[in-house]
């Protein structure tokens, strides 16, 4: 058992990580000794509930959560496309929203499915194999996300103006980077997103340009210099930190 | 949750009827621009739709988890603009929010402390600094500025365990019922 000042010492960080005021290391301290002594979490989630009692109720705007409904009808149809029939014979289930708004019952097949299968394929193994060395520089990758529809373009530079690169931010929240230069001998950029205080890694990546996951609203994009394996947290200042 | 995990925008709807006027609370401390509000709640809820298989009643009830996840928004939206935020003086201005008896609560949850506490608390959950803007803002020692939170968690805790239980009884509408993870299931 802690002593009395050891308790009030941890309770003391406890109450810090509750505020979001530790750095990396410290939360992750904290992270592990929780996860063995349920007591604590227990006292942590009241600390959280806490806080999240500061939030008092205010009115809701008329129509928000219309917007809200079709912002999500949106992002759906937005992956549907991708979810066509010839995926739904894939070995690879489709996610659990999508699945739910699959019809049960498989369609009826056509007498040419096997051709449009063999087609499809074929047009799919030209992709794989093809279409990546057509656009195989980060130079021409870059000319066409920006050409996309609704991409907004970002250049990224130093404090002083020098160039580092361009971002784009194409419409479904994916945000594709390429940097002027490469990373140094033996070292590799590693981007993170700005959640709260804490960078979360996007990963690291070979090379100068990088295509995010779909990220939702605006967001705070940094690239450091790190080991090639990657680091938890940046290592060294970020060479940049974008809101995109 | 488990519904809306699996794409049910009717269990987003409720979730939405029952949880967004706090989002909107807070965001009206935070941000007090409507526009800013309405975007950083909107994202909230979004994102907390994506991830909701995600979540965990074991580590947050669904009122905590959807502010955590508000609030990180929020910040990220002061963060973007830096110039503007509450400032500490507007916090004892009356708003225009509702007269319900949870903003009532949540507001005299702050109001309890002394000072430093509560413009720490002010600082630290509303505006987002950091721990050593906080020392630089106060000019208090790190040290110190640790005991002064942990003790206005600790006050602002009893007080609302003290103070929820009796208002619930005056407030049979109050969205405080959800609280404790009892809809988690849903």
């Amino acid at each position: 058992m802690p002593n009395e000042s050891e308790s009030t010492e941890w309770q003391e960080q406890l109450s810090l990580y509750a505020f979001g005021l530790l750095d990396g290391a410290q939360a992750a301290s904290v992270e592990r000794r929780l996860t063995s002594e349920p007591l604590w979490q227990a006292e942590l989630r009241a600390l959280q509930d806490t806080l999240a009692a500061l939030a008092d109720p205010a009115p809701v705007p008329v129509g928000s959560a219309e917007r809200l409904l079709e912002r999500v009808r949106a992002d759906r149809e937005q992956s549907e496309p991708a979810q066509t029939p010839l995926v739904q014979s894939s070995p690879v289930p489709p996610a659990a929203p999508v699945a739910a708004n699959l019809p049960l019952t498989a369609p009826t097949r056509s007498p040419y499915l096997g051709w449009l299968v063999a087609v499809a394929l074929v047009a799919a193994v030209a992709a794989v194999l093809i279409l990546p060395r057509l656009s195989s520089t980060p130079e021409r990758q870059l000319a066409e996300y920006q050409t996309q529809p609704g991409a907004v373009s970002t250049p990224l530079t130093t404090q002083g103006g020098q160039s580092l690169g361009t971002a784009v931010r194409l419409k479904d929240g994916r945000a594709f980077v390429l940097l002027v230069a490469d990373a140094p001998q033996g070292r590799a950029y590693q981007a993170w997103q700005v959640v709260g205080k804490a960078p979360a890694s996007l990963g690291v990546f070979k090379g100068r340009s990088f295509l995010s996951a779909p990220l939702s609203g605006p967001v705070t994009l940094a690239v450091s210099v790190e080991p090639p394996s990657g680091s938890p947290q940046p290592t060294t200042t970020p060479i940049l930190a974008q809101t995109l | 949750m488990n519904r809306m995990a699996g794409g049910d925008e009717a269990a987003l709807s409720t979730l939405y009827g029952r949880y967004a006027p706090y989002l909107y609370g807070l965001g009206r401390r935070m941000l007090r621009q409507q526009d800013d509000v309405e975007t950083c709640v909107q994202d909230a809820f979004f994102n907390a739709w994506k991830a909701a298989a995600r979540f965990d009643p074991a580590r947050a009830s669904v009122k905590t988890w959807l502010v955590t996840i508000a609030h990180n928004r929020m910040l990220q939206a002061l963060r973007d603009r830096p110039e503007t935020g509450l400032d500490l003086e507007e916090w004892d201005a009356p708003t225009s929010a509702p007269d319900r008896i949870e903003q009532v609560i949540a507001q005299r949850a702050v109001d309890i402390l002394g000072e430093p506490e509560k413009t720490l608390v002010v600082l630290a959950f509303y505006q987002g600094f950091s721990h050593s803007e906080l020392k630089e803002r106060t000019g208090l020692p790190l040290g110190s500025i640790k005991t002064y939170l942990r003790r206005a968690l600790a006050q602002m805790r009893v007080h609302l365990e003290t103070s929820v239980a009796p208002a619930m009884s005056t407030s049979p509408r109050s969205p405080n019922s959800s609280e404790g993870g009892q809809h988690d299931a849903e």
